[in-house]
């Protein structure tokens, strides 16, 4: 190692300490490498003059009464979770191959090059991974459902579009975590494969290294009676320990910080669309300043969580403040666009909709009631029809509705006429388009319609005051 | 050499070369390394121990050739711990010596 890469090093490990106490550090032992330069020796002498970077670093922080774990396990913990994890795996593979080797080397002494240690601990990973993604599909079913609420608050056909393209994102996306987390726990194995002998030697030299640093603490710990001293990791007393560590982690990370990482996808996805109808001349400036307060609050609370998980200590209050704020002003400017909106409960004006009626003439063998039960009907006195002659007049928006077979049945027992027919429903993408336009077009206008009005059919009964009499009842 | 009892006998060392004189943190290494084969690793982070527990004290030095140089000089404090350490020393070399003795007449 250079003196450079030993800088570097040592700067890491003591990643813990005051910035101006590292540069001291640092500087002094600079001092000592160049003086030993000076005096003729290499770089590559001067630093390993100074033995083991990790007992150097260890031996300094102990001058600081810092335990020497705390620092590697605060410096990156999710990578300690991981370590951990991955420990506790292993060991769980080596207490069930060790009972499995006895039967197995009993049955049958081969000289295999795959150890069962491995396989154990490859099938344990592989239920494990299963588990996580089981547990990882929870809240994408979550988002599924409520990217499908929202979207059926739509008009048809536009919420099967919409839920069907939200589908397919989320089904992408939860394909991608699923590669991802494949690939984070099975990369090393492919090495493992491919150059068997290298990875066995180092796995040993790390272990002799762990047993010679817990040996060391040991010898510590009973003449000096440090009392913060604690094992390093990958001792089974601390194996408990990072197995609540983990579970805490998981727990925090699925129930929280998964779905408040969608939450903020949501939010920002909103945010782009409700921004773009605002540059188009809908005036909903207000939700936009609001859902930017959303996005603001939820990245604060996501933070907090992290923080929470990964126990970083700096927690800021102000962007809670700051998001409240952006959400009251946004939701009275909101409001106000609201209010500047006209409702008209009529289905909107456009010259694209063909308003089509369908005109069924029927002759009554009997007079009796036509019942009114199953729809919306007005009867409507027309002189013109003779006695027992009544009209029906079924109007509805040609783009959206189709009515057919209409028919006029008597039932003799309860002695009543049921009127029948069949709708369909269109599925036409010009009609869907007309329609997103004119809702467009109304909503720069300020003007908001009822639209299910469109796929409405109004029914019309039409008979001479005679024959009225005895149907309407 | 025992690396705890080295260690031990390191800081009546550091504590003994610094009230001779003010030393900076190679000059120290130098110096221990006369007496005791030792990482040079290990020097600073006693030195650092020492300034924490007011055995010793750092300024800086301006130098001619390159950065400033700390150097380490040692209290009052300090030199009533080295008082107490070499006394302890001088004590356990006695009994020691004296145990040797001792075990090669019995021989």
């Amino acid at each position: 190692m250079n003196k450079k890469d030993f800088i570097k090093e040592l700067e890491k490990r003591l990643e813990i300490l005051d910035e101006k106490e590292i540069k001291d550090i640092v500087n002094e032992y600079k001092d000592i490498i160049d003086e030993k330069v000076k005096s003729g020796k290499s770089e590559e002498e001067a630093v390993s003059e100074f033995g083991s970077i990790d007992e150097l670093a260890t031996e300094i922080l102990k001058a600081y009464k810092i335990n020497p774990k705390y620092s590697n396990s605060n410096k990156d913990s999710l990578k300690d979770a991981k370590e951990s994890c991955e420990g506790w795996i292993k060991e769980t593979a080596k207490t069930l191959s060790d009972t499995a080797k006895g039967i197995y080397d009993s049955l049958k002494k081969s000289n295999n090059d795959i150890s069962v240690e491995l396989v154990f601990e490859l099938i344990i990973k592989f239920i494990l991974m299963l588990i996580v993604l089981a547990i990882l599909r929870l809240p994408f079913e979550i988002i599924n459902g409520l990217g499908d609420s929202i979207f059926d608050m739509a008009f048809y056909p536009a919420d099967e579009v919409l839920g069907l393209v939200w589908r397919l994102f989320t089904s992408i996306l939860y394909f991608g975590v699923c590669i991802l987390i494949f690939i984070a726990m099975f990369k090393e194995y492919v090495n493992y494969n491919q150059n068997t002998v290298s990875v066995k030697e180092t796995k040993s030299s790390n272990g002799k290294k762990k047993e010679k640093v817990v040996a060391f603490e040991r010898v510590e710990n009973g003449t000096e009676n440090v009392a913060t001293q604690k094992p390093v990791k990958g001792n089974k007393n601390s194996g408990i320990n990072s197995a609540l560590s983990i579970i805490y982690k998981l727990f925090m990370v699925f129930v929280f910080l998964i779905p408040l990482w969608f939450m903020q996808l949501g939010l920002v996805v909103g945010l782009a669309i409700t921004i773009y109808y605002a540059c188009i001349g809908i005036n909903i400036w207000g939700l936009v300043v609001v859902m930017i307060g959303l996005v603001i609050g939820t990245g604060w609370a996501t933070d907090i969580f992290m923080q929470l998980t990964f126990k970083i200590k700096k927690i800021h209050f102000y962007p809670v403040f700051v998001s409240l704020l952006v959400i009251c002003i946004g939701s009275l400017i909101f409001a106000g666009n609201i209010l500047s909106f006209n409702y008209i409960d009529e289905a909107p004006q456009n010259t694209d909709f063909e308003y089509k009626t369908a005109v069924k003439e029927f002759t009554l063998s009997t007079l009796a009631p036509i019942s009114t039960s199953q729809y919306d009907m007005t009867f409507v006195v027309d002189p013109e029809l003779e006695d027992n002659e009544i009209r029906t007049e079924f109007s509805y928006y040609e783009n959206f509705r189709n009515v057919d077979d209409i028919s006029l049945n008597y039932n003799s027992n309860s002695n009543v006429y049921s009127l029948s027919y069949i709708q369909y429903k269109k599925t036409d993408f010009n009609d869907f388009k007309d329609s997103y336009n004119s809702l467009i077009d109304n909503l720069k206008d300020n003007e908001i319609y009822n639209y299910e009005k469109l796929s409405d059919v109004s029914i019309k009964i039409f008979a001479n005051e005679n024959t009225m009499n005895q149907i309407k009842k | 050499m025992n690396t705890q009892f080295k260690k031990g006998v390191l800081e009546l060392i550091v504590l003994l070369s610094i009230n001779k004189k003010d030393m900076y943190g190679y000059e120290l290494i130098m110096e221990v390394s006369k007496v005791v084969d030792v990482n040079d690793g290990t020097i600073y982070p006693l030195l650092k121990r020492l300034t924490n527990e007011k055995y010793a004290d750092t300024y800086l030095v301006e130098s001619t050739e390159g950065p400033s140089r700390k150097y380490y000089k040692i209290t009052e404090i300090g030199k009533n711990r080295l008082e107490e350490l070499s006394s302890s020393w001088k004590i356990f070399e006695k009994s020691v010596n004296k145990f040797i003795k001792e075990c090669m007449e019995n021989e």
